[in-house]
């Protein structure tokens, strides 16, 4: 049989049941399998021709058209979209040319990218392995962690051990007390021997008050450097993530993250493990305490110990899920928060605030529901403990006081024994207990783990070479780009860009026009074809240095919470007063500046919201024009300002674009104008190019866009594509 | 359909897993609205036939019938589900953020694959609802 040069995977049969399927496709034909490998389908290459892929919503087809009519090749969800959509381009060199070059690279397959830590194959790119990923590499991750404190953490160790060992001894003090006032002997020596013990027992007690205060001094500052060093770390993973890592997740959570789950954790690296380790040693030296004063009874004793763990065991799973959901539950309590205060204006202009306090009580009462039910469970834990170690102690009496009237066992080793009997089901209780903490602590390790060891997305090569002077000419070489698998926004862009260029794009809403900017600046990385900036792929260059070069004026202004001048200042802190002013002007931000009370130092507000959606964007492009770079790109916002305003920053834009390489995403008439190209997008792709003049006597698309723009306003001023676009 | 006869035409649906049998956009080739049904039965018998076959073939959005297991393993929850497109297993990350929301009632569940699962609450037994209200 010959060889197939492509086998592509397909998971739905013709019922629409899940069903692994596949064809292979061979020099001279093609054939599809079943699962078990039967052939169900087989078509001569000569009878086919052409074959296309057709998505649907979720999924696809790959369809081949034969003299007969279309046959359905293949169906599949969305999981295998993406390989047979790469490989759509070679089935069709396939089916045009006479003799196929049937080289077996596979690159068409999707590549199995293989775990970093384990070296297992992933199953998908984005995918995190699954083995590494288990409770265990959690509390490896945490142990690796702490080998930085391991100094702090011998000395708490050597104190640990030294406090355990100490609380041990009163109760056998008390015993050779005890015995000595019981024992029918001299009085002279049994009060000296009374006097020695009780000042031994006063020692041990100030010894240990002692240690305590060194324990919890140490262990507070331990915490205290992990808390700091963790949130530093997961600060720093969040700002080194790409754009997607925000686009697919709920940001609001990682505040939660950042402040809770690193807290839960310094709780357990300060107190948690000095009372994990205590308890445990503490359990240990009394178990041999107890063989050692009598080792019968001892065994009696732990009988029912592994019911009990076994107990814990069957119960971990079930509090590990509670923690979870509880966590998940106080997330979303968070998030509602965050958002209603940000929506605040609209929830009142709306006034909806009884819904919104509705929607929240709901969501706390069923937090506040979660956590009861989690305390609930440990709580009827504690009491039957409690019992189970009262009756033990009660029948240790019995067995033990017959022991004494038999002789077999002075009174003072009765009581010793009784009293470490309780000293040792103390830890056993906190350790059964601490099982539902150390899961609330595990789930919180997992989440900061997850942040800090997801890898950025979009990543420099590793020999990517210093920028020297950019000259700024760009050039994108057949890119495609689609910010889900499901959705393809841009097409095969093939764009040069000379060096101070001026450079207008135009086309309808959603056309794409600002995702080719997010592109230039490697927010996200192109899924096909490739971007030089100065002739070199935008991978060589190092991010920051890119983008040090590229100022960007956004469609949206976002203004942190500071001064006007700390926001003009934002990408190049060390500007001087003076240049700040001078880039103000530039805007056509400095008047209005200067009619604010406090100037400069006017705060802006969170998201700069004390000011205007004009003044805004004058500032963003202030702190474009003070970054003073080669490359700039202006997305100018669709919504409308009064025309006066939008004279200003029509001016603000002239002064700002000379001498650069300048992009502006126009919806002005003035801006088209004046640009030396127009480029328009429509639907993802580039469909014309040329001058203002040009494309208007071509009579294409950019002539539809502009005539629907005047005839509707009358006015030369361009309004929002998005009644235009079709 | 609407009197005349018009060709080359693809129907979108507006609500794909709330509404899957109603309010969908009859469009042209070049997206043109040309008429919205508001419910498919509206429409004759034969032609509800032919609207769900088309419908079925763009839409590609398995239910979820039964939940058999939910299971976490560690940043990674398995699922062991009964789909409308038959039994499957799938995995997603963090349920926080791969199930979305889209009615008190009716969830998008996202896997790791990139695959989309529906699921209307009501539909599910018991034993799934368990399972189900653990996650939600
Ligand atoms: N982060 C994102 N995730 C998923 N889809 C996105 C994202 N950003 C934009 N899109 C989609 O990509 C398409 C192109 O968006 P883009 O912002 O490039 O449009 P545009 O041409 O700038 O439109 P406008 O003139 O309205 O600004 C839109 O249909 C939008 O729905
Ligand atoms: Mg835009």
């Amino acid at each position: 049989m010959e060889e197939a040069w492509l086998t592509l995977q397909g998971d739905l049969n013709r019922n629409m049941q899940f069903e692994q399927l596949q064809v292979l496709f061979t020099a001279s034909k093609l054939l599809v399998l079943d699962r078990e490998g039967r052939q169900i389908l087989h078509i001569p290459k000569q009878n086919v021709e052409n074959i296309r892929l057709i998505e649907a919503l979720g999924g696809g087809y790959l369809v081949a058209s034969t003299a007969k009519g279309p046959v359905e090749i293949l169906r599949f969800t969305e999981m295998h979209l993406d390989s047979c959509r790469k490989a759509l381009s070679r089935v069709e060199q396939w089916v045009s040319k006479d003799s196929f070059t049937t080289d077996k690279r596979n690159d068409l397959k999707d590549r199995n990218k293989t775990c970093a830590h384990c070296g297992r194959v992933m199953r998908s790119a984005k995918d995190s392995c699954m083995r590494c990923n288990r409770k265990w590499s959690t509390v490896s991750h945490l142990l690796q962690r702490s080998r930085a404190y391991s100094a702090s953490m011998i000395v708490m160790g050597i104190i640990v051990i030294l406090t355990v060992l100490v609380s041990l001894a009163p109760p056998y003090i008390i015993k050779w007390i005890i015995d000595g006032i019981s024992a029918p002997v001299g009085m002279g020596g049994v009060s000296s021997h009374l006097l020695w013990m009780s000042g031994l027992l006063a020692g041990i007690y100030i010894l240990q008050a002692l240690l305590q205060m060194i324990e919890g001094y140490t262990a507070i500052s331990i915490g205290g450097r992990f808390l700091g060093e963790l949130r530093r770390d997961m600060f720093h993973a969040l700002m080194k993530q790409s754009m997607r890592f925000f686009d697919n997740r709920q940001v609001s959570q990682y505040i939660g993250r950042i402040n809770q789950d690193t807290d839960t954790i310094k709780d357990f690296m300060s107190q948690g493990i000095v009372h994990l380790t205590s308890q445990l040693l503490s359990a240990l030296f009394i178990l041999g305490m107890l063989f050692y004063l009598d080792w019968r009874m001892t065994l009696m004793i732990l009988i029912p110990l592994p019911p009990l763990g076994l107990f814990v065991m069957r119960l971990w799973p079930k509090v590990r899920e509670m923690w979870y959901s509880q966590w998940q539950s106080s997330i979303h309590v968070q998030n509602m928060v965050g958002e209603a205060l940000q929506g605040i204006r609209i929830i009142k202009a709306f006034s909806k605030e009884n819904d919104e306090k509705e929607r929240f009580d709901k969501a706390n009462s069923r937090f506040v529901n979660r956590m009861i039910s989690i305390q609930n469970l440990w709580m009827f834990m504690t009491p039957v403990l409690t019992l189970f170690i009262s009756l033990f102690v009660a029948l240790i009496w019995f067995a033990g006081g017959r022991k004494v009237l038999e002789g077999g066992m002075t009174v003072g080793t009765l009581s010793a024994y009784a009293t470490y009997l309780i000293m040792f089901f103390g830890p056993v209780k906190w350790l059964a207990q601490s099982a539902s903490w150390i899961n609330e602590v595990l789930g919180s390790a997992e989440r900061i783990f997850e942040v800090i060891h997801t890898p950025a997305e979009v990543t420099d090569d590793e020999e990517a070479q210093p920028l020297s002077k950019v000259r700024g000419e760009i050039r994108y070489n057949h890119v495609g780009f689609g910010y889900a698998k499901d959705r393809r926004i841009l097409h095969g862009i093939d764009l040069h860009i000379a060096p101070g260029e001026m450079i207008g794009l135009i086309g309808p809403s959603g056309a794409g026009k600002s995702t080719l900017i997010h592109l230039l600046c490697r927010f996200y990385d192109p899924d096909e074809g490739e971007i030089l900036l100065d002739g070199r792929r935008l991978s060589s260059i190092r991010q920051e240095e890119l983008r040090k070069n590229i100022g960007v004026v956004f469609q949206e202004t976002f203004l942190f919470d500071g001064t006007i001048a700390q926001n003009i200042a934002y990408g190049n802190p060390e500007a001087e007063a003076q240049d700040i002013i001078q880039a103000a002007m530039t805007a056509n931000a400095h008047d209005f500046i200067c009619r604010l009370p406090h100037g400069y130092e006017t705060k802006v507000g969170e998201r700069g919201h004390r000011l205007s959606g004009g003044e805004r964007q004058r500032i963003a492009i202030a702190r474009a024009v003070l970054l003073d770079p080669p490359i700039l790109i202006l997305d100018e916002a669709t919504s409308s300002v009064d025309v006066e305003t939008e004279a200003a920053i029509q001016e603000a834009m002239d002064k700002v674009i000379q001498g650069r390489t300048t992009i502006v995403i126009a919806h002005r008439l003035s801006t088209l104008q004046r640009a030396d190209r127009l480029l328009v997008l429509e639907g993802g792709r580039l469909v014309e190019s040329g001058s203002h003049e040009e494309l208007l006597n071509r009579g294409g698309v950019y002539h539809r866009l502009l005539h629907a723009a005047q005839g509707a306003s009358g006015r030369e001023v361009w309004i929002p594509m998005q009644e235009v676009a079709r | 359909m609407n009197g005349e006869p018009v060709s080359d035409i693809y129907l979108v649906l507006t609500f794909p897993v709330t509404e899957p049998e109603r309010y969908i956009s009859v469009r042209t080739a070049s997206h043109q609205e040309i008429h919205l049904i508001h419910s498919l039965s509206e429409l004759d018998i034969s032609s509800q036939a032919a609207v769900r076959e088309d419908l079925e073939r763009r839409y590609m959005i398995p239910k979820v019938v039964a939940i058999k297991m939910i299971k976490r393993q560690g940043n990674h929850w398995l699922w062991d589900v009964e789909t409308s497109y038959g039994k499957v297993a799938f995995r997603t990350n963090q349920p926080q953020e791969n199930i979305d929301i889209l009615s008190n009632e009716t969830y998008i569940i996202r896997d790791t694959d990139g695959r989309r699962f529906a699921l209307h609450v009501s539909r599910l037994d018991k034993r799934s609802k368990l399972f189900w209200n653990k996650i939600i």
